[in-house]
């Protein structure tokens, strides 16, 4: 996977782009605002990570010319500002995430990751997280390569979860997820799937596990390893 | 003077008091001596009548001796009739002559003539030589001591019966209109006051009006308006600095963080990272300082406690998770509507979050409580806070274990500091059945019930 990165400190750069390779991303660099607009014209990136305070220019005006060509390549935004304004100017400009400097490596990664996961994206066909795979286009999911008979509505969830492996799902969106099944979505429909969901994973031996946030959602992470 | 403030009203008062009562003694005295000297010429030509008469009544007797007749209802009045030699020939009544005496050129003393000469301070008296079958005589004749003191009674009376009606009401309205036209005119003091009042380090951009202010007071005003100019200023430069500062400090931190994940999870590496995630946490926390310092929270800023809750424990959930502990949200499951900034509001729940994270020990969980009151309480299972600490947690800078500590004690001052400028309380008690329980009390929405 192909990564523009635009960012003006050159130690934090090589250092930010030494650390993407090694997990497995290939990496463009440009230092200036006034480069970004031919590095993006000439490759095609799977996502960008851009730095707001340029030199030569706002970082913002990048984001807004690129998606008013109507590149909707992910982006995610990089600042040493943290003002609310920022973020949501950043977002409201089409930004896909925002990261405060300075930031941890594996939470760029892990970002990255989740941008890459989107449908379209990527990363967005086949989902993987620990010794868990799902097809998304066949709507298959496997554990440690053998496959694992799963509900659809079972599906529809694991899918929200694995596109945002990490972080957590919004009990809403889940429901919002379900809505389009026949059935209604009854008060505890949510629960249910997902208790079902645990128990043919656990079952099959899955690394991963879904945590419930009670009050908030849920949260899918790899299992620690020591547990 | 004493220490006490003198009142601008009082000593007006009481200086406009002393003016009127000299104008009112001037002008009673003016108005007595001028009933005076009129009564003065009324007594000139009463003691010419009296003369008159005198002269008219000389009747010269068989034996050269001379009578006075006078009509019976004549005015009372002295009189002494002289021969040229001034022996007294006849008079008014024993002892008249003493008094008539004085006069000033005196009997005999050859003046010839007529008019009115003060005899003593109490007395008028007039002479006149008058020819007689008997000879030249000098006829003098004097108010009777009765009427002239009756004559002053009579113009101070009057003098003070005119002055009293006029002078006094004026005075009163005069004093009146003193007092009323300055408490007027220093009406808007106290409203200026207010608005000083209201003047903290986080709201230094208002100004005093000087709308309605009387011209005097005005440079005044507008000096303490020009000194809140330069401490805004002042104000406004530190706090730049501050985030500035902050700011500036973030790239050489994420430089850093990025080349010491690069060296791979090796021992000195892991303690160098958690050194510069310390690091950054403080920077983040002093930027914080430094913006809630302007934090002002505007009348119709509303936020949901829940969606905040919420949020925080979305955003802290993977953390917590990571080191085997749960968060969640509990509660009233229905959207709370409070009077506040979001932003702040979901630092201060943030911090608190993060505080209880740190310290609820593996296997247990954290509460965040969204309650109707409006208020947020976020409990742990750790070891709770002892009271005596629970004050000066709050403070900045302040950490249970210097030695050991985590960030740099500036999580809690900060939540207080949302708190205070929200008009909110911020409390720390023990949550039921251990732990610790950090409250965060909050005004209602405008215009909710």
């Amino acid at each position: 996977m192909r990564l523009l990165l635009i960012e003006d400190n050159e130690r934090l750069a090589a250092a930010v782009a030494e650390h993407l390779k090694a997990a497995g991303f290939a990496v463009d660099r440009v230092g200036l605002a006034a480069e970004a607009p031919a590095a993006l014209a000439t490759a095609r990136y799977d996502a960008v990570v851009l730095d707001l305070g340029l030199p030569d220019g706002d970082g913002m005006r990048i984001l807004e010319s690129a998606r008013s060509r109507g590149d909707a390549t992910p982006i995610l935004i990089l600042t040493a500002r943290d003002g609310l304004e920022d973020r949501i100017n950043g977002l409201n400009a089409g930004a896909d995430d925002y990261l405060l400097k300075p930031f941890a490596m594996g939470e760029l990664v892990a970002r990255l990751k989740a941008l890459l996961r989107r449908p379209g994206a990527a990363l967005g066909s086949t989902l993987q997280a620990g010794n868990l795979s799902l097809d998304t286009v066949n709507r298959a999911a496997e554990v440690a390569g053998r496959p694992v008979i799963l509900g659809r509505r079972e599906l529809a969830l694991l899918e929200l979860l694995l596109r945002r492996a990490g972080r957590v799902v919004a009990k809403d969106a889940l429901e919002e997820g379900l809505y389009g099944f026949d059935e209604p979505a009854s008060a505890n429909s949510v629960e249910t799937q997902m208790s079902r969901l645990r128990k043919k994973l656990e079952s099959a031996g899955v690394t991963v596990a879904i945590h419930t946030v009670r009050g908030v959602g849920y949260l899918l992470t790899e299992r620690r390893p020591t547990s | 003077m004493s220490g006490r403030a003198t009142s601008l009203q009082q000593r007006l008062a009481w200086r406009l008091g002393l003016l009127f009562l000299v104008i009112f003694i001037a002008a009673s005295l003016m108005l007595f001596f001028r009933y005076r000297s009129d009564e003065d010429e009324l007594a000139a030509d009463r003691l010419l009548q009296f003369i008159r008469e005198v002269t008219a009544g000389l009747v010269v007797g068989p034996g050269g001796q001379l009578r006075v007749d006078l009509p019976p209802d004549h005015e009372p009045f002295e009189f002494v009739v002289r021969d040229a030699n001034g022996a007294v020939l006849v008079s008014s009544s024993p002892g008249t002559e003493a008094r008539t005496a004085q006069r000033p050129d005196g009997p005999g003393g050859g003046a010839h003539g007529q008019g009115a000469v003060p005899l003593q301070q109490t007395l008028t008296g007039a002479f006149a030589r008058v020819e007689t079958a008997a000879g030249p005589v000098m006829v003098e004749v004097a108010e009777a001591e009765s009427a002239n003191s009756e004559e002053m009674r009579r113009a101070g009376q009057e003098s003070l019966e005119d002055v009293v009606p006029i002078l006094v009401p004026f005075i009163l309205a005069a004093l009146v209109i003193g007092v009323y036209t300055i408490r007027k005119s220093l009406a808007p003091l106290a409203a200026v006051a207010r608005q000083a009042a209201a003047i903290t380090p986080s709201e230094t951009h208002h100004r005093l009006t000087q709308k309605g202010l009387p011209r005097e007071l005005e440079p005044l005003v507008a000096a303490v308006n020009g000194a809140l100019d330069r401490l805004d200023e002042g104000f406004r430069r530190q706090r730049e600095f501050t985030a500035d500062a902050a700011h500036e400090l973030r790239t050489p931190l994420a430089v850093l963080g990025a080349h010491l994940e690069n060296l791979g999870d090796g021992g000195v590496a892991a303690t160098l990272r958690e050194d510069v995630a310390r690091m950054a946490r403080l920077v983040g926390q002093l930027l914080s300082v430094a913006q809630l310092e302007a934090l002002a929270v505007a009348p119709d800023e509303a936020a949901d406690l829940r969606a905040l809750a919420r949020d925080v424990a979305e955003s802290m959930a993977p953390l917590a998770v990571q080191q085997g502990k749960e968060i969640a949200v509990v509660g009233v499951d229905a959207p709370i509507r409070v009077h506040g900034n979001g932003e702040s509001l979901r630092q201060a729940i943030r911090n608190l979050a993060e505080n209880a994270v740190q310290h609820t020990p593996e296997g247990t969980s954290v509460e965040i409580e969204v309650t109707a009151e409006p208020a947020i309480h976020v409990r742990d299972h750790g070891p709770g806070v002892p009271a005596e600490m629970r004050e000066r947690v709050t403070q900045r800078f302040w950490r249970a274990d210097r030695s050991n500590g985590d960030g740099a004690g500036l999580g809690l001052a900060i939540v207080k500091r949302i708190a205070d400028a929200h008009g909110g309380r911020f409390e720390i008690d023990d949550a039921p059945g251990g732990g610790a329980r950090f409250t965060l009390r909050l005004p209602r929405e405008h215009g909710s019930p």
